[in-house]
Formats: C-alpha cells, sequence, structure tokens
C-alpha cells in the first residue's frame, strides 16, 4: 500500500480533522465526565501508574546526586524553620485559648472548619505548554468529585478537580487558563478572584483580578480561598503576592501570585472530600 | 517484505518513539529555556516516521502513538494525542512525495505542520472553554516551535536509522 496517502490521504484528513474539532468542541462545551471517557481512563490507569512510578524512580535517583553541601543547608534551614514554628505554634495555643475565653464571655459560638481528606499518588502530569493538569490514581470509588479542591501536605492549594472517573481523577492546577477561583487577601480581607493565565502560566504564576480602587496590596501579602457561595472551602492558601501591574488601558490594577506550592514536584496530593464550616 | 520484517521495522520505530516520549516527559518537560515553555517533540514522532514510510502502517503507527500518550499523560480532550498524531501523520504522507521529496526537508516542513495543527486544535478547545489573548497563544505557539524545531533533525535521524537498518536487511 505505497500508495495509500495518494488514494485516500484527503478523505482521511478530512474525516480526522472534523471528528477532531466536533471532540474538541463537544468535550469544551460539556460538564463531567461521559461514560467512554471514564471507561478510557480506567483502561488507561495501570499504563499511568506504570508511567508515575518510573518517574517517581528516575526522580529518586536525581534526587541521589543531590550535593551533601546543600542537603546540609536545607537541613540546617529546615532546623530554623522547625523552632520558628513551635514559637508560634505555642502563640497559636495561647490565642486559641484566649479566643475561646472571650467567645465564651461574649456568648458566641465556636467557629471552626472539618476537612474530609482523601489522598492519592499523583501518577501522570500534562506535557502540553497549553495546559497544567495532573492525574491522580483515585476517584470516585473513593468518593472524589469534580469540584473537590486538591492540597499539599502542607495544606497549600493545588488545584480543582475538573474530571473523574471510577479510579483515577485529573486535578486542574491553580496556574491552569481554566482556574478561577475566590480568593480574598489576608492581611487586609479584600475579596478578589485568583485565577489563570496564559502569558503567566510557563513561569509557574497566576493572575489575581478585580482589585478595587483602593487596593493597599503589597508585595509579599498571603491570598486565600475566600470561600464566598460554599462552593470551595476558605482560607486554603493559593500564593503570595508577587508584583502588581496596571493592565493594558491603564484603568484597572491586578497582582501577580506564586503559588505556595511547586507544582512540578507534586508526587503526594489531599483532595478535600468533603468540608463543614461550623460559625 | 515479510510479515516478520513489518513486525521488527515497526517494533523499531515504537522503541525509537518510546525513548523520545521518555525523554520528553523525563528530560524536555523539565527545561526551563524560554519563559517556563519547553519543547513539545512528541507530535514530530508520528509525521516524520509517515514521511518516511508513507504506508498505510505509518497511520496505524501514528494511532498507536497517539493512543499510548493519551493513555499516559492528561490531554485537553479525550483522545486529543490519537486525533492530533493521525491527522498530523495524513497530513505528512500526502506532501512527502506529492510536494516535496522525502527527506529532510519534508521532515521539517511536516514537522512545522504538525506542531501547528497540534497548537490550533488546542486553540479552539482554550477559545471555546477560557477566555485567552490571541496574541499571547500565537506567541506561545511561535515560542514553542522555535524550541521544538531544533529537535527535528535529532528526531529524523534517529528514524531514518531504523528506516535505513530495515532497509539494508
Amino acid at each position: 500500500m505505497k500508495n495509500f496517502f495518494t488514494k485516500n490521504g484527503i478523505i482521511l484528513l478530512t474525516a480526522v480533522t472534523v471528528i477532531a474539532v466536533v471532540l474538541c468542541i463537544m468535550s469544551a462545551a460539556a460538564n463531567g465526565t461521559g461514560f467512554v471517557h471514564n471507561a478510557l481512563g480506567v483502561i488507561a490507569s495501570p499504563f499511568r501508574a506504570a508511567g508515575g512510578a518510573i518517574s517517581g524512580w528516575v526522580s529518586g535517583i536525581s534526587d541521589r546526586f543531590e550535593s551533601v553541601e546543600s542537603l546540609q543547608q536545607e537541613n540546617d534551614e529546615l532546623r530554623r524553620q522547625v523552632a520558628e514554628l513551635e514559637r508560634q505554634l505555642r502563640q497559636a495555643e495561647e490565642h486559641s485559648k484566649e479566643n475561646e475565653r472571650l467567645r465564651e464571655a461574649m456568648g458566641l459560638r465556636q467557629q471552626r472548619q472539618d476537612f474530609v481528606f482523601e489522598s492519592a499518588t499523583v501518577v501522570g502530569e500534562s506535557s502540553s505548554n497549553w495546559s497544567s493538569s495532573l492525574t491522580l490514581n483515585k476517584g470516585t470509588n473513593c468518593d472524589i468529585a469534580v469540584g473537590d479542591c486538591v492540597v499539599n501536605e502542607e495544606g497549600f492549594l493545588v488545584g480543582v478537580i475538573t474530571d473523574a472517573g471510577l479510579n483515577w481523577s485529573t486535578v486542574t492546577t491553580i496556574i491552569d487558563t481554566a482556574s478561577q477561583l475566590g480568593a480574598t487577601v489576608f492581611r487586609t480581607g479584600e475579596v478578589t478572584v485568583a485565577q489563570g493565565d496564559l502569558a503567566l502560566m510557563h513561569e509557574g504564576l497566576l493572575k489575581l483580578s478585580y482589585l478595587s480602587d483602593g487596593s493597599t496590596l503589597m508585595n509579599g501579602d498571603l491570598v486565600l480561598t475566600s470561600g464566598i457561595g460554599g462552593y470551595y472551602p476558605s482560607d486554603l492558601v493559593i500564593g503570595s503576592v508577587q508584583e502588581i501591574r496596571t493592565d493594558d488601558t491603564g484603568l484597572t490594577k491586578y497582582a501577580i501570585l506564586a503559588p505556595q506550592v511547586a507544582l512540578d514536584q507534586l508526587q503526594q496530593v489531599f483532595v478535600i472530600t468533603d468540608f463543614q464550616i461550623i460559625d | 517484505m515479510t510479515q516478520r520484517d513489518l513486525f521488527y521495522k515497526w517494533l523499531f520505530y515504537s522503541l525509537v518513539g518510546l525513548f523520545w516520549v521518555f525523554l520528553q516527559q523525563m528530560v524536555l518537560n523539565r527545561l526551563d529555556i524560554w519563559n517556563g515553555v519547553h519543547p513539545f517533540v512528541l507530535p514530530l514522532l508520528p509525521t516524520i516516521a509517515a514521511t518516511l514510510e508513507r504506508r498505510q502502517e505509518s497511520a496505524f503507527f501514528a494511532i498507536g502513538a497517539g493512543l499510548f500518550c493519551d493513555l499516559l499523560m492528561p490531554g485537553v480532550f479525550p483522545c486529543f494525542y490519537t486525533l492530533a498524531f493521525l491527522s498530523s501523520a495524513l497530513l505528512a504522507g500526502l506532501i512527502a512525495g506529492r510536494v516535496i521529496m522525502p527527506g529532510f526537508l519534508c521532515a521539517f516542513v511536516c514537522s512545522v505542520l504538525a506542531l501547528v495543527l497540534t497548537d490550533l486544535l488546542l486553540m479552539l478547545f482554550l477559545n471555546i472553554s477560557t477566555d485567552f489573548s490571541a496574541a499571547v497563544a500565537l506567541s506561545l505557539m511561535g515560542q514553542e516551535l522555535l524550541l521544538t524545531l531544533p529537535f527535528s533533525p535529532l528526531v529524523f535521524l534517529t528514524l531514518r536509522k531504523v528506516w535505513r537498518l530495515i532497509r539494508n536487511a
């Protein structure tokens, strides 16, 4: 069949392009995970697990070659951080007790957030320059659903589940262009929107839009999820302000956010499958 | 060519493909050359194989390579890599011999077209699902092209090695 392409090429190319465009439109317009998509994901899960294991093994080998000097430096830094965190914890315990006493004295009810976590392993990551997503080895069989927030072991926001099959799920990370979250600035309480941007995604950054005219945002300000609407839990750390810019029209300001989590080094994450805010 | 030769030929092409997938996942994805954009060599594999072979099997090879990538990595929509690779291979098969004589120049031109085709499909998806600036998208496409094309001679040489090995066997 040496002349295969000459005879059938144009018809086949047209057919494949039409199928690709139709699937693309259907997929962009669809909500949730369809049966075929779910089934393909289930078939793919052992391959992804194997790929993830090989990737982890190779990363493990390269980690072993890290110099003793840099590890020593990291160890010293971590010791310093532990000491600082212990001091903060003691202080927080005192504040918590004081808060409890004052609430009791003023007759206010206790306020807390309860999260239900499901740990999952990252078995795949997007290779494309156009998206930033991860595949996890757990899905609807572990109560993971579309819209669940994903955090790392420190509780920093990684992204949101956008696709969930029986034993797999896809996380769209916070820097992806499809990502959009209600956010609040920890220091000022200003409510804004954190969203992915195609121009910033490759640098591992995202955008904080809709800043008010009188915004007093500063570099280094911590940005958390606002939890407004109850769709996502509040107070999950998204990132910190790196730079404040004015848009092309010169009328509105936006900030560049650096995520707190190293998205390219994730191996284990935690999915918040349920949360309850008790006011 | 016997069935056995055919099997070995496509097995060797698959092994070369596997090497490049491994290189993409382990090395190229982690490169931060130009504002965090990295080379994306995967569409080049079925395209260059199609320019060398120009047979029905190269379309199946493109489907296989696409399915493998779809199973391994999250794409923007189901079967994204399968469809993108197959259309790139079909386009390359049409161009090779008809428009440009098969060889490095043909492989290079087809690589450019394959990357553009893949990126246009991605742009279409993004255009429907999110807001983005066309200038930013075109700039990203340009960056990706400029970073990936230097790898096309290497992909071409590795695949041509298989092609020559089988032809001379």
